[in-house]
């Protein structure tokens, strides 16, 4: 005989609300950046994949909302998904004024090609990364889970590794003065170290986890998550050797190629089915971010090897939008309309049960709100796609307003979620 | 029946590994494991009413469905199920349903998974509790106030 029992399991294994939070809002105040950059650069600036303001911009996006929501959510899903606790919490103030610090000097530096910024920002993102990732990574791997998500975790927590290094590399390259032989082929391995071995991985592996969890959705087979795992992986080596060996735009895309179809047709498809069979289908505007994120997928893809057979410059920059805050980014938005309130529950309601009336989960957000921040969003992301194909000035300026204005209501309704649950008091 | 043991919550699966012998004896076996108030659920049951009139005529509480026993010394609690619920509606029913349990009475539910994030409540409320996973990836609760 068997047993499942899981006796010894500590009861205390999360993370104080704050830590998380803190996170999700700092990301929230990105988006709202992001918006007033392009809103203030406008088309003139923003028309070029090579420029300093598209750059700026998209890694306001990349770091400011991306990778400063998945440090939150780390936090928070590894004693879930893993029993076990980053340690040293409290070291996630330090990390957030960091990262936050070292975003707006990296920014600055893009935006003014200014070689002493550049180093600042390397300075500062080394160190904003260190406080996180050496904490999370001794917690993931100590914990030894051995579930897929675990291990697409893993493979998260290495290509945001990778992606840093060379992050940090190309930053004090810059700084340095001059641009090497390898520039190009560098920012492409880049991009897409961060955009597949990063959040690709990070993407899938939140998804088999989440999804089951909040629609009641059945689980992605394990062999589907073991392929895609593998197939990210082996993207996340291959990128790092196209990059180590200065090898031209083609091999990086031969090298991304395993990722991109995992992260962007086969994990979309098995998720989109999961959700579309659900047994209880209860209206939830949440799902309208899935779908928006789910349909972008493929279109990344598309623009991915479009980028390789027309020199058309609208390309790249649509690729990029598309990617970043139609693919990933509505992705985020809407998890963060369900997280956020859920963990509020947790932390402030959930002691109060069955001892005083306590608000629910739609309570604190209304689903009413959470399908007007997607319009929100698909209207800014409509704009922005416009922006990018026609290079038209109004657009990229309406862009950024509609950013903006997606950016104020999340954040808005992210406070109004903290301020409607009780404070918490022990039973 | 008298029980010796001290297992609160016990979730079985004859199927893994497949062992040979009489199903009565096996589950008899693991449930004298249990605890006055504890529940062995036992799942890949041959014959699963069989099994449970004979553990009945052992002086054990059991029922059946579906190839799977629940089996307690004392008399089994009803078992709420609530995997149709999304979260946090299992969380909030277990810790609902604890506040008004009678000292000594068991609160036995079904979640679609492993609750970690219910545990520093049940602990904060001064709860006895047991989690295990069944085959299925959901997982059975017990919930208990102490005397």
């Amino acid at each position: 005989m068997s047993t499942f029992n899981m006796a010894g399991l500590r009861p205390d294994q999360g993370p104080p609300l704050f830590v998380p939070l803190s996170f999700f809002f700092a990301a929230t105040a990105a988006i709202a950046a992001a918006g007033a950059l392009a809103a203030a650069f406008g088309g003139a600036n923003l028309g070029s994949l090579w420029s300093g303001p598209t750059v700026a911009l998209v890694h306001v996006g990349t770091v400011g909302l991306l990778m400063l929501t998945m440090m939150g959510a780390l936090y928070q899903l590894l004693p879930v998904v893993a029993g076990a606790r980053v340690p040293l919490p409290r070291l996630a103030h330090l990390t957030l004024a960091l990262m936050a610090a070292g975003t707006g000097a990296l920014v600055f530096a893009q935006a003014t090609f200014d070689a002493q910024a550049f180093l600042v920002a390397a300075a500062l993102l080394t160190a904003g990364l260190c406080t996180f990732w050496f904490p999370a990574a001794w917690a993931l791997w100590r914990a030894g889970a051995a579930t897929r998500v675990a291990s697409g975790l893993r493979l998260a927590l290495m290509g945001l590794l990778a992606v840093a290094l060379v992050g940090l590399h190309l930053s004090y390259a810059r700084g340095r003065g001059g641009l090497p032989n390898a520039w190009v082929s560098w920012r492409f391995a880049h991009a897409h170290l961060g955009l597949l071995g990063w959040v690709g991985a990070l993407i899938s592996a939140v998804s088999w986890q989440v999804v089951p969890m909040f629609y009641l959705a059945k689980e992605v087979p394990q062999a589907a998550q073991r392929a895609i795992t593998i197939a990210l992986g082996v993207t996340l080596g291959a990128l790092l050797s196209v990059y180590a060996f200065g090898l031209p735009q083609l091999a990086v895309a031969f090298a991304a190629l395993p990722g991109a179809v995992a992260a962007w047709l086969v994990n979309p498809a098995l998720i989109a089915r999961t959700i579309w069979t659900r047994k209880r289908r209860r209206k939830d505007s949440s799902l309208l971010f899935w779908w928006l994120s789910l349909g972008s997928a493929p279109v990344c893809l598309g623009l991915g090897v479009a980028t390789l057979v027309t020199n058309h410059p609208a390309v790249p920059i649509l690729y990029g939008m598309v990617a970043l805050w139609g693919w990933a980014g509505a992705l985020v938005h809407g998890m963060l309309t369900r997280i956020v309130p859920f963990l509020v529950w947790f932390h402030r309601c959930a002691p109060r049960v069955g001892l005083a009336e306590v608000p629910s989960m739609k309570d604190l957000f209304p689903d009413r709100a959470v399908a007007l921040g997607f319009w929100l969003h698909a209207a800014s992301l409509a704009l922005g796609v416009a922006a990018a194909a026609l290079g038209a000035d109004l657009l990229w300026r309406a862009f950024g307003v509609a950013l903006v204005a997606t950016a104020g209501h999340l954040g808005a309704r992210l406070v109004m979620t903290v301020v409607r649950a009780p404070r918490a008091r022990t039973a | 029946m008298r029980s010796s043991g001290t297992a609160r919550l016990l979730v079985i699966d004859l199927r893994a590994p497949r062992r040979e012998g009489d199903p009565t004896a096996q589950v008899a076996a693991a449930a004298e494991r249990l605890q006055a108030s504890g529940v062995l659920e036992v799942h890949g049951v041959p014959d699963a009413e069989a099994v449970a009139a004979a553990l009945r005529a052992r002086g054990l509480s059991a029922d059946a469905e579906a190839g799977t026993v629940r089996v307690s010394p004392s008399p089994l609690p009803p078992v709420e199920e609530l995997t149709g619920l999304e979260p946090p509606g299992p969380a909030e029913r277990i810790l609902d349903a604890l506040t008004r349990l009678e000292p000594g009475a068991v609160f036995l539910a079904v979640t679609p998974r492993y609750p970690r994030m219910l545990l520093p409540h049940l602990a904060q409320r001064g709860a006895q509790w047991e989690i295990a996973e069944r085959p299925d990836g959901t997982a059975l609760v017990w919930v208990s106030k102490p005397r």
